[in-house]
């Protein structure tokens, strides 16, 4: 069996480590512009669904009626309640914002007879919690999201 | 690949996302290189890749120093794909060479060869592994490699010296035939 030289050596690992990883080039950017463009609007929108469920958890809040009624005070006072902790309607904070994601690679697939393609699955998941601070009432949001991403391939 | 310009650094690390989209691009293969020397799996390279990024642009806050970018990136490459190396490797469909699948011969003969790289590549210890790969695939200089990997430049010439004499050795057995090829 012949030895195998230098140059043989090089163009051998350089052509296996290209065909590896070449495929892969391009995804990290992709992922950080992806993550760039949805973390601020989202999470404003999420912000403001937040305030909402706040202000819903006050108007609906059991014991308070929405008007109060226009009736005359009862002769006898009434005996004393603790009075209850108000929730924020305008200070809630994000405590906790996590993107993940993870993408398979799932193989060569054919889009037609002569156009190959690679498949990867991207699968996310954005969960976000806020929690208002005088009542410690918690909230948490998970958005999940899942993409087909095919790249097309070369034929030679 | 050049060292990472200090001004697109510390751009970076004032929430420029022009700048370090651009650091994204410099180093996505070198990133990528990291990780499949140390999982061997190339989607969850690509994995690994994605999320260093993810945290390089959340932590760069912590970056005294912005001219050691590249030691510190690396640790994160290696941080992370040395958990995903413990885990239990995933259940992934094999990756299929994109270019002559149309011929099974050829395809099972490249599928062999690429097994045996890929067999010969892992006889070699980790650092070493990823020196070569880092080498080849990026075509890195030995004092780049060593900023990376924490090394000395002679330490890395040694390994790359090493890690080529055991590959010769390895793939010997290949069919001559294919060597152009793979």
């Amino acid at each position: 069996m012949p030895d195998l030289n230098d140059d043989q050596l090089n163009a051998m690992l350089r052509e296996h480590l290209s065909r590896e990883l070449d495929g892969q080039t391009g995804r990290a950017g992709a992922a950080f512009a992806r993550s760039q463009r949805r973390l601020a609007p989202r999470l404003a929108a999420w912000g403001s669904l937040a305030a909402a469920a706040v202000m819903a958890v006050i108007l609906l809040r059991p014991g308070q009626p929405v008007s109060a009624p226009a009736v005359s005070a009862p002769a006898v006072p009434a005996p004393a309640v603790p009075a209850p902790v108000q929730p924020s309607a305008t200070v809630t904070t994000a405590v906790e914002y996590q993107f993940n994601s993870q993408t398979i690679d799932q193989g060569m697939v054919f889009l037609d007879k002569d156009t190959p393609a690679r498949q990867y699955v991207e699968r996310q998941v954005e969960t976000a919690r806020w929690v208002d601070p005088i009542t410690h009432a918690q909230m948490e949001l998970t958005v999940p999201h899942d993409q087909i991403l095919l790249v097309g391939l070369n034929t030679y | 690949m050049d060292n990472a310009p200090r001004e697109l650094v510390e751009r970076a690390q004032r929430k420029d996302q022009a700048a370090f989209a651009d650091l994204v691009r410099r180093y996505e293969r070198m990133a990528l290189a990291m990780a499949y020397a140390i999982v061997g799996n190339s989607a969850i390279a690509g994995d690994i890749t994605q999320e260093a990024f993810l945290r390089a642009w959340q932590r760069l806050g912590d970056l005294d120093n912005p001219e050691r970018f590249l030691g510190w990136f690396g640790t994160i490459i290696r941080n992370l794909a040395t958990d995903q190396a413990r885990r239990k490797p995933r259940d992934l469909p094999p990756a299929y060479d994109n270019r002559q699948v149309i011929d099974p011969i050829v395809l099972v003969d490249q599928k062999e060869n690429r097994r045996m790289i890929h067999a010969a590549l892992l006889q070699l210890d980790e650092l070493t592994r990823t020196a070569v790969t880092l080498r080849y695939y990026e075509d890195l200089s030995s004092k780049q490699i060593s900023e990376l990997l924490g090394l000395s430049p002679a330490a890395v010439d040694m390994r790359l010296s090493r890690g080529r004499t055991v590959l010769k050795q390895s793939l010997m057995n290949l069919n001559p035939n294919e060597r152009c090829q793979t």
